[in-house]
């Protein structure tokens, strides 16, 4: 197998963990244009796999790790890789992406995605080198901690005195213990939603590690290198990824959040908390944080390292320093950096363990599950932790989540998740799209894959946060667009850079004004464009440089309606593959706590209007009343048959 | 007197954090923050600067040019993102 279009390696192989089996995979170039590469990808081999009656812990189930075609190519942000499968947490199609090195090694192995399945008979480390797939016995590395496996490996990699030019995955106890919320670990980077590192654990898979010596070839070489100078200057010279996030990171929004009042604040009973000062993202860069750290070829670097017992370790992204701080009271930043390193050492989802104890919390505070658990009462959490990756004592119970906890116990209405998945920090009583979003997300309650429209209500634009009014639509578009940079192996944070810099840096100037004014308005514009993408028909290059790059990496024509129509094509073919488990309208929900009790008793507007923007939600994806997408929609997309 | 924060990428850039200050209005603010950064022996900002910020005042964004209280506390923000 090979490709015609640059950026590809042009393989795709299949892993039996069971029979040790390795194939090749058949995908062609039609496929490359049709679903490009990581999530979509993943999600069209998934789709072609999954009748609707699989169960995530089977040997039904697939565990895709798939590039995107610019990933090693030298694009801005492009060394991102995807992990797609059956969730165990929310029981759908769901996907985590993740930064890193481990998807440009899987394609300097020769490989644009790897496909798993089966569990093998013994603890195993999969070791990849080109073409050789070596199933090692795992039993010294099982029961170890992220970097304390990722140290063992490399060891045993480097035994040849050569260097360590590998990628790795491995999991933590968290995933051996089959952790519904457990993550996959690659380097200091996590694939952390929607509890990949659990099947993994079903699996006996402990680790997968990749080495080789191909080459990624862009299709224009000396065109993409003039471009991805252009590129990497827009991005360094614009307010947000080059300066806020370089700078102060995603943490950086505590802050922000907090005056906005959409800071996830005691379980979300609020949306601001008042000791937030002590738990932000100036207060961490002051006096905690080391180094700014990024991925591969990423000029944002937003990553951070903080001192910690005298060692440098990954700091909390803004989800963490939300969701364990003011999100269960807590104002012990020191705490809370131990907590960070010790949940992503164990291999768990940082917001879904959050999400699962603030729950638990307020289930205790109201006589609902007596488990001993209360805001503000932070002693202990450690070892909460340790007990719930081992799954001991009430930790075997918060492993499965506030979902299946408040099905058991009661207090459904404040168990803040989405198809099965906690939300994040963004409290959207105030950021209303951002509340459809975490409805609608195929992945569940996840902001990212909700379309982030909170960027528009109140942290880079300042757009009316509490009308529906063309929320729907906008969520729309920026699904798509954010479905397709992942498709490509870039990072999402480059679509910030989406938004002209002169807007982000003149907040008060009239013309940022009237955009604020104007969005709210401009719904039916943004269904046409959505409906009938081809009407954008060229790049829009002075302030999105995707198009023209991915042209020059892979030779594929490309335009900005083409790229949206593609992101569409995923996004419904992700819903398309969910429908067949179930899902409909009724799976598109929030917490009453978020549409149902007003965030301000006396502002009327508090609360999520989520009744009115889901009808024209569907309607502007092409969806029937049930929220399942029509044959003519199917059809539009090229994805009959995928439905 | 009024009391002023800042807070997101300006205030690590400039070292400007929290003050309590003499100002009738905004300018007058931008101004003496300006003459602070001045010291802080990290990048100054301008008046320029301050004036591209989103300003709260008792917790309600306000246009550039308000006019301040005795007692006021104001927050100046930089746009953000994440994620």
């Amino acid at each position: 197998m090979s490709s015609k279009y640059g950026g590809y390696m042009g393989k795709v192989v299949q892993v039996d963990l069971a029979t040790g089996e390795v194939s090749p995979y058949p995908w062609s170039d039609r496929e490359r244009e049709l679903y490009i590469g990581g999530k979509i990808m993943a999600a069209k081999i998934l789709s072609d796999h999954l009748t609707g009656k699989e169960k995530p812990f089977s040997d039904q189930n697939l565990l895709v790790i798939a590039t995107g075609p610019l990933t090693g190519t030298g694009a801005p942000s492009s060394s991102r890789f995807n992990i797609s499968t059956l969730s165990p947490q929310t029981g759908l199609l769901a996907s985590s992406n993740c930064g890193g090195n481990f998807g440009y090694y899987l394609k300097k192995a020769g490989y644009d995605a790897l496909i798993l399945r089966g569990q093998a008979r013994e603890h195993t480390w999969l070791e990849i080198r080109n073409d050789k797939f070596i199933f090692h016995n795992a039993d010294g590395l099982w029961g170890k901690k992220a970097s304390e496996t990722q140290a063992a490996l490399s060891q045993l990699l480097t035994q040849d005195g050569a260097p360590d030019k590998s990628g790795k995955l491995c999991i933590g106890p968290a995933g051996e213990n089959r952790v519904l919320y457990a993550s996959i670990i690659s380097n200091e980077r996590i694939s952390g939603r929607t509890g990949m590192g659990a099947i993994m654990g079903w699996m006996n898979l402990k680790a997968v590690t990749v080495t080789g010596n191909h080459v990624v070839r862009p299709y224009d070489p000396e065109g993409m290198l003039k471009w991805n100078r252009k590129w990497f200057h827009y991005l360094r010279t614009h307010p947000l990824t080059g300066e806020q996030l370089p700078r102060i990171g995603t943490a950086g929004l505590v802050s922000q959040m907090q005056m906005r009042k959409i800071l996830a604040t005691e379980n979300f009973k609020h949306g601001q908390n008042e000791s937030f000062e002590k738990v932000n993202g100036e207060r961490l860069a002051e006096e905690f944080n080391v180094v700014n750290k990024g991925c591969l070829t990423c000029p944002i670097r937003c990553a951070r390292t903080v001192a910690l017992d005298g060692q440098e370790v990954k700091g909390p992204e803004l989800e963490t320093l939300g969701l364990l701080g003011g999100g269960i009271r807590n104002d012990n930043m020191e705490l809370l950096l131990r907590w960070n390193y010790e949940l992503d050492e164990l291999g768990m989802d940082s917001i879904s363990a959050a999400g699962t104890l603030a729950w638990a919390m307020e289930a205790n505070e109201k006589g609902v599950w007596n488990c001993g658990l209360n805001f503000g009462d932070v002693g202990g959490i450690s070892r909460l932790w340790e007990d719930i990756a081992h799954r001991r004592g009430i930790g075997d119970e918060l492993a499965n989540g506030s979902k299946r906890l408040s099905e058991k116990y009661g207090g459904k209405e404040f168990a803040i998740q989405s198809k099965g998945l906690e939300l994040s920090a963004y409290e959207p009583r105030h950021a209303v799209g951002m509340g459809l979003g975490y409805a609608v997300s195929n992945r569940g309650g996840c902001h990212l894959n909700g379309g982030y429209l909170v960027i528009l209500e109140g942290l880079g634009l300042n757009i009316d946060s509490q009308t529906p009014k063309a929320k729907a639509d906008l969520t729309v578009m920026f699904q798509n667009l954010m479905e397709m940079i992942s498709a490509s192996g870039q990072c999402l944070f480059t679509s910030y850079a989406f938004f002209p810099g002169f807007l982000m840096s003149r907040p008060n100037a009239w013309y940022t004004q009237a955009v604020n004014k104007v969005l709210p308005h401009a719904g039916a514009a943004v269904r046409l464009l959505n409906r009938f993408p081809q009407l954008v028909h060229m790049h829009l290059s002075p302030v999105f440089h995707h198009t023209r790059g991915f042209q020059y990496a892979t030779g594929m024509p490309m335009t900005f309606g083409k790229y949206m129509s593609i992101g569409n094509r995923g996004y419904t073919l992700e819903r398309s593959v969910n429908c067949r488990f179930g899902v409909s309208a009724k799976d598109d929900t929030l917490p009453k706590r978020l549409t149902d009790e007003l965030e301000r008793p006396d502002e009327p507007r508090s609360r999520v209007p989520l009744d009115k923007m889901k009808p024209v939600y569907y309607a502007a994806r092409g969806w029937d009343s049930n929220g399942i997408p029509t044959r003519s929609t199917l059809r539009r997309l090229k994805l009959k048959g995928g439905g | 007197m009024v009391s002023v924060k800042l807070f997101g990428a300006l205030r690590l850039r400039s070292g400007l954090k929290e003050y309590q200050l003499e100002a009738k209005n905004l300018d007058e603010l931008y101004a003496r923050l300006a003459e602070i950064s001045a010291g802080t022996g990290l990048e100054p900002v301008t008046v320029k600067d301050l004036r591209a910020c989103i300003v709260m005042i008792n917790g309600k964004q306000c246009r550039p040019r308000h006019a301040l209280s005795d007692g006021d506390a104001v927050v100046l923000l930089t746009p953000a993102s994440g994620g």
